[in-house]
């Protein structure tokens, strides 16, 4: 199988027999990669170095690991996207905190979640501690104003930043602080010139004051603007598919849910229904803008 | 499920975000080199992620953070990805090893080095396509993700011993693959007037220059 010139090369006195000799090359030969790789101790190595000076066929063994080593080493890799760290600090967001078993084991049978369910079951998992949470700040928040209605089900709470949610805090920041750009006789202007129900909040304390779009990173949204309870809100409507493509969004209206989270300078509630998705935007805490929700008690 | 005060919440992510992310890049090369699609790959480290989250407590020594996550994504990609993106492009392993034995067994002109070092990087994720997912993983677990036998035995789950083998045997069925396929590739043949391989003399990470016959 091989050109084993030791005994000769390196003047023997006392040669090994063929099968000997053929023998210690075979396994001498399995541990040629881990010679390469330094992971052999120094007695083993030293056997190899002695067996490479006469047997050709392991050299050129060794030059195959070595060539591979060096081309593999320089293998490029992608560089994870600013999509997809969005992503991964959405899922975190919406990921359970509780350590479930098996999450490092050895790979699980046939018929295991797959990715998608494992997300799925993430975002169930979520929902029980958002419900902690939000059911904590509610009451907390209702223990000082018992005005303040609580949501069946909880809201969910997104404490990491999400994509659309701080689109829509720097646009109302930046809307609230100069004259608004519209008027509420626009309102029907502004119906006609989105492509999905435009549906305004219903209260009898909300005072349509104006209503216009806006370009929020290449998508269109409709802006109803209210003075409610001497404060300024604004409703920003936007189509369900947009809403739907941040996850923990997704998973929260898939249960119901309103989503409720705080940016600087802006608490929002955001709720998706019949009537069409809607962001309400103040400059108070989510829970102060619970009774603007179509399903509040 | 345990209530989770925010605060404590805020130091878990803290602390995770030191640690994973700057690992990301890593386990998105890994996972894109066996799935499909890279978005694929994408949805395999979110999904590594957020069990490592779920389990950051188990999470003892921070040290070990990339072998342990390396060892959840293989997890995620054995339950989703692998049985369906792998197997057709596998080429039977008797025939590498006898292409890999003939060529170090004979005089050839091929400097091996040359052809390797020709390889752009869809040839190098086709040839370790072809060959199976547990000697392709041994090897780029080492020779491109950097880890050592003994930390690829705790990602594999295997024993030493097998890592050793996998990696040997792994790299000769790469070399089986490439040696087959650098015409269709065209990655040529360089003569280098016999000597062939010989003409830069093998390395170990020791340092030692064996002497040639």
């Amino acid at each position: 199988m091989s050109e084993w010139l030791g005994g000769a090369a390196a003047g023997r006195l006392q040669p090994e027999d063929d099968a000997t000799r053929e023998a210690r090359h075979e396994l001498l030969a399995t541990m040629l990669a881990a010679y390469v790789d330094g992971e052999l101790p120094p007695e083993t190595t030293a056997q190899i170095d002695a067996h490479l000076l006469g047997c050709r066929r392991c050299r050129r063994e060794v030059t195959v690991h070595q060539s591979l080593v060096t081309r593999l080493t320089r293998a490029t890799r992608p560089a994870v996207s600013a999509a997809l760290a969005n992503r991964l600090q959405a899922a975190i967001a919406a990921a359970p905190i509780a350590a479930p078993r098996d999450v490092v084991g050895a790979p699980l049978p046939d018929g295991s979640p797959t990715v998608a369910a494992s997300r799925r079951r993430w975002i169930v998992g979520a929902m029980a501690v958002a419900a902690v949470i939000a059911v904590t700040l509610v009451f907390n928040v209702r223990g000082r104003t018992p005005a303040i209605p609580a949501l069946q089900p909880a809201a969910f709470v997104v404490s990491a930043p999400v994509p659309l949610l701080e689109l829509v805090a720097a646009n109302f920041r930046t809307a609230s602080a100069r004259d608004l750009p519209g008027r509420a006789r626009d309102l029907e202007t502004v119906r006609r010139a989105v492509p999905f129900t435009v549906e305004p909040l219903r209260s009898t304390d909300l005072q349509l004051v104006a209503a216009w779009t806006t370009d929020l990173d290449g998508e269109v949204a409709a802006v109803l603007a209210y003075k409610w309870r001497e404060t300024l809100v604004l409703q920003y409507v936007v189509s369900e598919a947009w809403l739907f493509r941040s996850l923990p969004m997704r998973g929260a209206f898939a249960e119901g849910r309103a989503v409720a989270a705080e940016s600087p300078g802006a608490g929002m509630l955001s709720w998706s229904s019949g009537q069409g998705s809607s962001i309400v935007v103040a400059d108070q805490h989510w829970p102060t803008l619970l009774p603007l929700h179509p399903h509040a008690r | 499920m345990t209530p989770v005060s925010a605060s404590a919440i805020a130091l878990r992510q803290q602390r995770y975000e030191e640690l994973v992310r700057p690992h990301l890049d890593r386990l998105l090369g890994f996972a894109a080199r066996r799935t499909v699609s890279f978005s694929d790959a994408e949805d395999a480290v979110q999904d590594t992620c957020g069990r490592a989250w779920s389990a950051f407590e188990e999470l003892r020594d921070p040290t070990r953070v990339r072998p342990w996550l390396f060892s959840i994504l293989r997890t995620v990609l054995s339950d989703a990805f692998n049985r369906s993106s792998r197997r057709a492009r596998l080429v039977p392993m008797s025939r590498l090893e006898d292409v890999h034995e003939q060529f170090v067994s004979t005089d050839s002109d091929v400097v091996f080095a040359d052809v390797v070092a020709r390889l752009d990087e869809e040839m190098l994720r086709m040839a370790l396509d072809a060959i199976p997912e547990d000697f392709a993983s041994a090897v780029e677990l080492h020779d491109i993700e950097g880890f050592k036998y003994h930390e690829i035995a705790d990602i594999v789950g295997a024993p030493i011993g097998t890592v050793m083998s996998r990696i040997s045997r792994g790299r000769r069925l790469l070399a089986g693959v490439i040696l087959e396929r650098r015409q269709q590739w065209a990655l040529g043949s360089v003569r280098s007037g016999g000597a062939g391989e010989e003409r830069g003399a093998p390395r170990n990470k020791h340092g030692r220059t064996p002497r040639t016959s």
